[in-house]
């Protein structure tokens, strides 16, 4: 008996902290709405990776291109050992349409201002990403109704990107 | 059962005891931060291939090449005899994509030239981050409760 009251506080410690890190995140509280979020329309994470991953072969067939508007930007992509910088791309790019679309978690990046500092966006280099993620959604089958609610949910950061 | 390890002479020894508070210690530190969506999809890398085609062809070669195993997506440019894709590494490779085409398209694996980095850059290696990650993520014990 002495030996279990002598490990209890043991066991306990062990237990709480299993449990605490496996609590729900506070911030972050699961919706209670039954209406199907973008993210459940769009088809959830396969459809939303399949989306960024042909936004991403765009891209680089874009800076390819003799009058890329994104070479610039996105050839280091295709640098030798910079592989790192595709999946560090691809995962931001997954993570904050999911959570825009209403998927179930969050965004943990930089903000759009800090992602971008100094990189001296343009306009046109903007519209042109934006014209790419167009097309990866059409080459995709995303409706032409979803289409437009990606676009306009993204559209806003747009202020918080060019000319930073 | 749990008064049986309790008591066990096993679980009085310092060292099991020193072994389990670290692999509790490891759990939480994995799992105090919600897992991300990215965490999730299996890994891809990216592959850009020159040809020497004629366009109307190039043009039908997207269906081909994204019929292949291992290949995510994928985009040709016809105007600029360029075909991107997306694959993933442990399953095929570019140069495998390219023995698949047609040898008349001379497909040539195209690396973009290396630009000398100026700035303050990460001292650990990027893969070393990455196996943190991945590791973090399987001992993340949030992510048994979350439906993506």
């Amino acid at each position: 008996m002495t030996t279990i009251t002598r490990k209890m506080p043991l066991t306990l410690l062990l237990a709480a902290t299993l449990l605490g890190s496996c609590s729900k995140n506070n911030e972050s509280p699961a919706p209670t709405t039954t209406t199907q979020t973008l993210y459940d329309r769009l088809g959830g994470l396969p459809a939303v990776s399949a989306v960024v991953d042909q936004f991403i072969t765009n891209v680089v067939a874009e800076s390819m291109t003799p009058n890329s508007n994104l070479k610039r930007t996105f050839t280091p992509l295709l640098q030798s050992g910079n592989s790192f910088r595709v999946a560090s791309l691809r995962n931001h790019l997954i993570d904050q349409i999911g959570q825009a679309a209403g998927g179930p978690l969050q965004y943990k990046g930089l903000s759009m201002p800090a992602a971008h500092q100094g990189m001296n966006i343009t306009d046109a280099e903007f519209n042109a990403l934006v014209a790419e993620l167009g097309k990866a959604m059409t080459t995709k089958g995303v409706p032409a109704a979803q289409q437009t609610e990606v676009v306009n949910i993204l559209a806003p950061l747009k202020s918080s990107i060019v000319g930073k | 059962m749990l008064q049986n390890i309790l008591t066990s002479k096993l679980f009085r020894r310092p060292t099991v005891q020193l072994g389990l508070l670290g692999a509790a210690a490891l759990l939480t530190w994995a799992s105090w931060q919600e897992p991300s969506l990215h965490d999730y999809p299996q890994p891809i890398s990216v592959a850009a291939v020159r040809l020497a085609g004629p366009g109307p062809a190039l043009a039908a070669m997207h269906d081909q090449v994204v019929g292949l195993p291992g290949i995510t997506a994928c985009t040709v440019n016809a105007d600029a005899r360029s075909l991107a894709f997306t694959y993933h590494p442990d399953e095929v490779t570019p140069a495998q994509v390219c023995q698949q085409l047609p040898a008349a398209w001379h497909a040539q694996l195209y690396q973009a030239p290396m630009q000398l980095v100026t700035g303050p850059q990460c001292p650990v290696p990027q893969g070393y981050l990455v196996a943190l990650d991945r590791l973090r993520f399987a001992l993340n014990l949030r992510r048994l409760f979350v439906n993506v």
